[in-house]
């Protein structure tokens, strides 16, 4: 959260256009990486990035903050535009889209950690753990654990209690476990 | 939790857009025009609770127009003698009625009440008649 995110979002509800351009700066990776994560293609991540963004600053001058982040309320737009686009579009997560994104990044870390990981492979595996879960389970474990957001901001995202979203992240925690343990067998 | 979890999320942390598609969909963005603000054509003198929307207030107020509608049909047709009991004349009828009936049930009384006197004033003059004959 910046700073100054207060009087900046009450700059840019009055057409700020400096003032919005920082939100935009700060929060433009996270919101592209929470749909990325989702639809796979970066050009297709790239385009709902833009309509989310789009959308905020068309909207801002009716935002209520109601004492949440500015960033939940930018996260519940992006998952509002992936649920239309899976509507509209009816196509699936593309794991090698989300390969050739992460590759350059795969190089950065060390060569021991390389030799223990087939990036494609474990990648494959990791998001078909994922798909196994709930809706709700998976959203929670990539919000929590990509998206570094808190019980809290999860629960404003996604629309259910604090509580609840513990009880979904214990239970996708253990089933997530249960099922790479049985793919490292 | 498990290690390959970890580090494959580690890695999906690093997805990030292009430069070009940053500095290009900024500039699209900030070209358009804001919405503005709508306001209610009224305020309401009462502050509603939040999550409390126009819609469910429209909602809310049909439910009770169809219970008020319902009502008053249900008195109009169901219920001729609820009807029937606020007219003057109705009521006027039911009182004379009542009243000839307390008389009747009031002359019964009498009419009992005096057989039994008579009986009772009999039996003791009778027995006055006995006592004068032994003396």
């Amino acid at each position: 959260m910046l700073e100054d995110e207060q009087e900046l979002i009450q700059a840019a509800q009055h057409g700020d256009d400096q003032a919005f351009g920082r939100l935009y700066d700060h929060y433009i990776k996270a919101i592209y990486r929470f749909i990325a994560v989702k639809v796979g293609s970066k050009e297709q991540a790239e385009d709902l990035t833009h309509e989310v963004f789009l959308r905020a600053w068309q909207k801002l001058p009716s935002f209520k903050s109601r004492g949440f982040p500015f960033s939940s309320w930018l996260y519940r737009i992006a998952r509002n535009r992936v649920i239309d686009h899976y509507r509209t579009q009816k196509s699936h997560l593309n794991v090698d889209d989300l390969v050739g994104q992460m590759e350059e990044e795969f190089l950065k870390v060390s060569s021991d950690q390389r030799q223990q990981l087939d990036l494609k492979l474990d990648l494959e595996k990791v998001m078909s753990a994922l798909e196994q879960l709930t809706p709700d389970q998976r959203e929670v474990m990539e919000l929590r654990f990509i998206e570094d957001l808190s019980p809290k901001e999860i629960a404003e995202v996604i629309g259910k209690r604090e509580g609840t979203v513990r009880i979904l992240q214990h239970r996708a925690t253990k089933k997530l476990q249960e099922l790479l343990a049985e793919d490292d067998e | 939790m498990n290690k390959k979890f970890t580090t494959v999320t580690n890695l999906l942390r690093s997805l990030e857009p292009s430069r070009e598609f940053m500095v290009r969909s900024k500039q699209m963005i900030l070209s358009t025009a804001q919405e503005p603000l709508r306001r209610l054509p009224f305020r309401l003198p009462v502050r509603l609770p939040e999550g409390v929307t126009i819609q469910t207030a429209f909602a809310f107020a049909s439910v009770i127009l169809v219970v008020l509608a319902g009502g008053v049909t249900y008195f109009n047709t169901s219920s001729g003698q609820l009807a029937q009991s606020f007219n003057d004349d109705t009521l006027m009828q039911e009182v004379r009625t009542a009243s000839f009936e307390i008389q009747i049930a009031e002359a019964q009384y009498y009419d009992q009440s005096a057989t039994a006197v008579a009986l009772a004033l009999e039996k003791i003059s009778g027995e006055q008649d006995n006592e004068k004959t032994i003396e």
